[in-house]
């Protein structure tokens, strides 16, 4: 048996990032699998923490992975090379002990809870109601209107206008423009709602 | 036993060797391989004691600390305000080093009318003050406190800022709670709120005291950056630096920081101006949130 140890220590010790293999994991909660490698990139489908990848190139800040869900690109920060063990969601102080085995090993929702025993005074309630205001499956998506109206991100005209700081600089012809009133957007909100 | 001797001292130099964390890694592969539970456990347990805060752990940090300062100021809850801060801080951190947080990026406004500051917290929590806000003139300043913010959490600062003898402890804490089995857990929890509770007072501290010159300098600088590629212009930081000119801050000296900036824009040849429609819609969304000046 220890041969066995001993051997695939040592060729892993010969190889060190075989250890680890390249197998990565989505470390957030949903990530945006991406049809392009760029930073406003239309999301194709979301993954779920935990999803397991094998990043086939990278071009960038993206990785280019196959999965389940099909060919995207994934940014580098919301993988890792760490094993994760899957989380039941639980941010309830009675969770049951199947839900507590499941738990992150780590700072997670269990240990918030007992936390919070500790510190009532702390407004835990208005961090859910800020998560809670706020749309955030998708901003890219949800706020591409914002971007177009105001000349933003994928919408910043191109070549780039000269200074001087103060002075707005003319649409260059060829790329995307807008105004409020051709969005039909509220005049003072530009899209704002 | 010979052969046991042998194989802990080929561990213990093997380990040595290639690597805590990568040995961690191999001795669970082994160990599954094997079927040896013993051995698959220790190597988590090296794994977990080598390892970095997760994504997930950074936002129960930044949680934390969030509902701490939301124990101090109210959020603002106009929703037009809500939604337009919001697609301010969603433009700004698509082109970040963390285009994506845990449980994704909050943008907040604080109602605290005679502070003017601006806060950020590991996981993705960014706040301002309504004072500050008030202080501004142009959606591109607003983007400017956003962007210097982003780029504190970008750089990883807040959790820089956590002692090495408290992220040692939470580490090997947390490689203990690994091994254990469901009814085990709840004393390794509690030991663990314990020494979550000094990395949140190291990270808190941090958030609101500010960091160092260094380090700010740092946040400028990446700041400019993605102000270019977002389409803001880089210029509107030391706009806002020069408007908080005679503030007492926990960022550093506003005058010098405006004078660092001025060059970083200079040196990087950043050439985005301010386009009017901005400038409308900053004045508008404001107006509505707090009425006309």
């Amino acid at each position: 048996m220890w041969k066995r140890w001993i051997m695939v220590m040592g060729f892993s010790a010969s190889f060190p990032e075989i250890a680890s293999a390249d197998v990565m994991r989505v470390q957030i909660e949903r990530a945006r699998l991406l049809t392009r490698p760029s930073a406003f990139s239309p999301a194709k489908a979301f993954l779920k923490y935990g999803t397991e990848i094998e990043p086939r190139g990278k071009t960038g800040a993206y990785y280019r992975v196959s999965t389940a869900k099909g060919e995207g690109y994934l940014h580098v920060a919301v993988v890792t090379r760490q094993r994760l063990v899957m989380v039941q969601k639980t941010a309830d102080a009675a969770a049951s002990s199947e839900e507590v085995a499941m738990a992150t090993k780590g700072f997670n929702a269990q240990v918030e809870a007992s936390y919070r025993e500790d510190h009532p005074d702390l407004r835990f309630d208005l961090v859910d109601d800020v998560e809670a205001k706020v749309d955030i499956l998708d901003p890219v998506k949800r706020f591409a209107r914002f971007r177009r109206v105001g000349k933003l991100g994928e919408y910043l005209p191109i070549p780039l206008p000269p200074e001087p700081a103060s002075s707005s600089p003319d649409a260059s012809s060829d790329e995307p423009t807008s105004s409020v009133e051709e969005t039909g957007e509220s005049a003072d909100t530009g899209g704002i709602e | 036993m010979i052969k046991r001797s042998i194989l802990r001292y080929l561990v213990i130099s093997w380990i040595v060797v290639s690597g805590c964390r990568a040995a961690g890694t191999a001795m669970m592969m082994a160990g599954e391989t094997s079927g040896s539970a013993e051995l698959a456990a220790a190597g988590k347990s090296i794994q977990q004691a080598t390892r970095e805060f997760t994504e997930e752990e950074k936002y129960y940090v930044g949680r934390t600390v969030a509902a701490n300062l939301l124990a101090r100021s109210q959020p603002v809850r106009y929703p037009l305000l809500v939604n337009y801060v919001n697609a301010i801080g969603s433009t700004i951190v698509s082109v970040s080093p963390i285009p994506e947080t845990f449980r994704g990026w909050r943008f907040v406004v604080l109602d605290a009318n005679d502070q003017r500051n601006a806060f950020s917290t590991p996981g993705g929590f960014v706040f301002m003050t309504s004072g500050l806000l008030k202080t501004l003139q142009s959606e591109d300043e607003l983007a400017a406190v956003f962007a210097h913010e982003i780029a504190h959490v970008g750089l990883d600062h807040p959790m820089g800022a956590i002692s090495a003898s408290h992220q040692r402890d939470a580490i090997a804490k947390m490689a203990r709670l690994g091994l254990k089995t469901a009814g085990q857990e709840s004393r390794e929890v509690k030991a663990l709120t314990g020494v979550f509770d000094a990395v949140v007072g190291d990270v808190m501290k941090a958030v609101a005291n500010g960091y160092s010159q260094d380090k700010e300098g740092d946040a400028d600088r990446l700041a400019v950056d993605l102000l270019q590629q977002s389409g803001y212009s880089p210029r509107a930081l030391v706009d806002v630096l020069k408007r908080i000119e005679g503030d007492t801050t926990t960022h550093g000296s506003p005058a010098e920081r405006a004078a660092a900036v001025e060059k970083v824009i200079q040196e990087a040849n950043a050439t985005v101006g301010i386009e009017p429609i901005r400038t409308k819609r900053f004045v508008g969304v404001t107006q509505r949130a707090f009425g006309a000046p």
